[in-house]
């Protein structure tokens, strides 16, 4: 049976994945990779701020929709 | 003619004997009984006339009596249908039932092509009886097809249903679960695509006036500061030659078609859906031209008369030079692929020339067959490949060239052949040229890509699901029920939805291995080491605890389809042009007392606007990307079984510009409520065979 979480995802607005989760299961997926990848992006790039990472993120047509979509909540965030 | 059927007649030796064509299965798996529609899960069924089954088949329902009546009196029975599982379930179902039970003395024609040779050959060497088993697994999947496909979509349907918010016909199947979440797995993954960055470095050099691009040993450079390093170390330096490598290699000649790889071979070189290749090669095969397209053999026998097929085609002009050079030589041997089919050999020109005038597709398949045919007995191709490679400290460049030394078998493969050869700069080891550019350019790793019709079928083949003769059918029904979508394939939210469901609930109707079990046993129910009841019990017995989770978890299931359906229709039915009397958005509604449909404002209640558009009545609504031409409103698409296409204007009509020519498809709209419909024609029907292009 469904349960209706605490949270909802601030992005689409769809049940959050687990309760430990901020995001829905596709943004929650999305944010997962994004973190990860911020190691090797700051190593690609020498001195890679986050807000930077993001905000090229934010833009880059290679970035899966649901990536994008976390980047520039999370940039909106930032700022 | 007989009952409005046409048949043929001649006499032999033994008497008369009547063909009469059968048209695709006249029977096929429905309800025992009488089951309400919205009844779920259905256990209870048996073999039907399709006309009773399908309202679209009734006209079956003729054939079914003419075959019966001409049968009657009759003291042989041939089943000359298809030599393939659905050509065998055909025959044995149309000998069981419309000639009550005569599949007990009937006999089985054999034959690959529809040459007069063959057929008059297969005629007199009749197996005696019908080839049973391969009908009994025919039948066997059919039946679990049924079971699966009604019992889960049902379940989707009907637990949407209960919800009383919206209502779409939602199905799934046992092939068609797998496929849909490969296509949804790959949307998954380029959804949340994260691309890593790297760098490539491009340089040129010159030499004897002719520009040479050289790759950097290392094609992906990991960060930025080494990627700018090698550029300083390089810029305006010289290169040196350190070392020139050749290596000569044979291509062996490819192997002969069967089905997956005509189909892989029309998609690369004329963009046709493997389903467009099987519906083409089907009428070429008709014609008499190739052999029976639907085998996954890669084999040519050799008393299928090699020496003969060529000489044939040497008659034909545009192959008679190069059949006629094949034939030169003593001995003919075929390279041979690994697939083996028991019924049929792999794809083949039988060489008898187009009787009738052959459509482009029907032409550019039919020569890609002819010339893979003629391939499969050339040489190997014989290629030289050299490297370069040159040094500056510790950077190194490369740069490859290609020479054809023997064309071999590519002669007679093109243009499908690709022959390229490129040049290396006229250097020799420790010779130093200048460098006249160089540079690092940013990039980044590509998403997966998405899967096309032809990497699909490719897909659903690796992981054994559906037939050979299905898989295409199957990515055609996705596409028709909206599932996916443009010709680089993307999963639609409501597919999205559908998977994420199923995977929740019953996991083992998306596992692909599930599937492939199954194929498997319809396998041996062919070779007789089971039988269809025993598959059937077994089968069952799983299915039945899926469906049952399924049933205790409906609530769960049709709350979560219910808000991506409404989702989905809302989006497919808002316009993009926004009302021209108050600006809020329109959309496509139904009027509550007259069930009719039109176009109506969303400002209605807030802005009391009253603006509205009449629609065509019957028919599948869609919203064009498409403007019209006179006003700039935006186009509607109407499609209706039996009908051209219709593309409309539904402003202009209420300013009486453009005519109407279907009436009696599209009534008016009520007069006193709102105002009259108008359609224009713009779009020729479409054919049967569709190409899925964005
Ligand atoms: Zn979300």
């Amino acid at each position: 049976m469904s349960k209706k979480s605490s949270t909802d995802c601030p992005i689409c607005g769809f049940e959050a994945a687990t309760s430990e989760d901020m995001y829905c299961a596709p943004h929650e997926k999305a944010s997962a990779n994004i973190r990860s990848a911020f190691s090797v992006w700051k190593l690609a790039y020498g001195n890679l701020t986050y807000p930077r990472f993001i905000e090229k993120l934010s833009k880059l047509p290679q970035a899966g929709t649901r990536t994008r979509e976390v980047a520039k909540f999370l940039l909106r965030q930032e700022r | 003619m007989h009952g409005g059927v046409t048949f043929f007649e001649c006499t032999t030796r033994q008497g008369s004997v009547v063909v009469c064509s059968a048209i695709g299965h006249l029977y096929s798996v429905g309800t025992k009984g009488k089951v309400l529609r919205n009844t779920y899960p259905v256990w209870d069924f048996n073999w039907k006339a399709k006309s009773q089954v399908e309202r679209r088949s009734t006209r079956l329902a003729k054939w079914i009596a003419a075959i019966g009546s001409l049968a009657e009196n009759a003291d042989r029975y041939v089943n000359a249908c298809d030599y393939d599982i659905e050509g065998s379930l055909i025959g044995l179902t149309i000998l069981r039932y419309a000639c009550h039970g005569a599949d007990r003395k009937a006999s089985r024609m054999k034959f690959s092509t529809m040459t007069d040779r063959e057929l008059r050959e297969a005629y007199r060497n009749l197996s005696p009886r019908l080839d049973s088993s391969v009908a009994e697994a025919g039948r066997c999947r059919h039946e679990l097809d049924w079971l699966y496909g009604i019992n889960l979509s049902r379940a989707l349907t009907e637990s949407t249903l209960k919800q009383r918010r919206s209502y779409a016909a939602l199905s799934t199947g046992r092939v068609q679960g797998p496929t849909l979440n490969f296509v949804v797995e790959r949307e998954l993954e380029i959804e949340s695509f994260v691309p890593t960055p790297y760098w490539t470095i491009d340089a040129i050099i010159e030499s004897e006036g002719k520009e040479y691009t050289l790759e950097y040993a290392k094609p992906r450079v990991p960060t930025s500061s080494e990627a700018l390093q090698v550029v300083r170390d390089c810029e305006g330096q010289d290169l040196e030659v350190e070392s020139v490598e050749t290596r000569e290699f044979h291509q062996l000649p490819p192997n002969p078609f069967d089905l997956p790889s005509l189909q892989a071979e029309a998609f690369r070189h004329f963009h046709y859906s493997p389903s467009k290749t099987l519906a083409v090669a089907e009428r070429l095969y008709l014609g008499a031209v190739v052999s029976y397209p639907r085998t996954s053999s890669q084999k040519l026998p050799r008393d299928l008369g090699y020496r003969e097929i060529l000489h044939q085609l040497s008659q034909q002009n545009e192959y008679s030079r190069l059949a006629g050079k094949i034939l030169i030589s003593e001995r003919l041997t075929p390279q041979q692929g690994p697939k083996d089919d028991p019924a049929h050999p792999a794809i083949y020109p039988t060489g008898e020339p187009p009787k009738s005038f052959l459509t482009d597709p029907e032409k550019n398949l039919y020569d890609l067959i002819v010339r893979r045919f003629m391939a499969v007995f050339g040489e190997p191709s014989l290629r030289t490949l050299s490297t370069m490679t040159l040094k500056h400290g510790p950077h190194s460049f490369l740069t490859k060239a290609s020479r054809v030394l023997n064309a071999g078998w590519t002669e007679f493969y093109a243009p499908y052949s690709r022959e390229y050869s490129q040049e290396l700069p006229d250097l020799k080891g420790g010779e130093r040229v200048q460098l006249k550019k160089i540079a690092a350019t940013e990039k980044f790793v590509e998403p997966p890509p998405r899967y096309n019709s032809n990497s699909l079928l490719r897909r659903m083949e690796q992981a054994h699901i559906g037939t050979k003769a299905t898989r295409a059918e199957t990515i055609d029904t996705l596409y028709k029920r909206g599932y996916i979508k443009k010709s680089r394939i993307e999963a639609t939210p409501l597919a999205i939805e559908i998977s994420r469901i199923l995977a929740r609930h019953c996991p083992l109707i998306l596992d692909p291995g599930f599937t492939a079990k199954l194929e498997e046993l319809l396998t041996e129910i062919q070779e007789e080491s089971r039988t269809r009841v025993n598959v059937l019990l077994e089968t069952l017995s799983q299915f039945r605890s899926v469906m049952r989770d399924l049933v205790i978890a409906e609530d769960d299931v049709g709350s979560q389809l219910c808000r991506t359906v409404a989702a989905q229709t809302s989006l497919d039915r808002t316009l993009m042009s926004p009302c021209p009397q108050c600006g809020s958005a329109l959309k496509i509604v139904r009027s509550r007392q007259s069930r009719k449909r039109f176009i109506g404002c969303t400002g209605r209640l807030e802005k009391g606007c009253s603006f509205s558009l009449p629609l065509p009545q019957f028919g599948k609504l869609t919203l064009l990307h498409q403007k019209c031409s006179a006003c700039g409103f935006q186009l509607v698409l109407t499609r209706s079984k039996g009908y051209r296409k219709m593309i409309s204007c539904a402003r202009c009509y209420v300013n009486r510009v453009r005519m109407t020519r279907l009436k009696e498809l599209t009534p008016m709209a009520d007069p006193a409520a709102e105002p009259r419909s108008a359609i224009a024609i713009l779009r020729k029907a479409p054919s049967s065979v569709q190409d899925h292009k964005e």
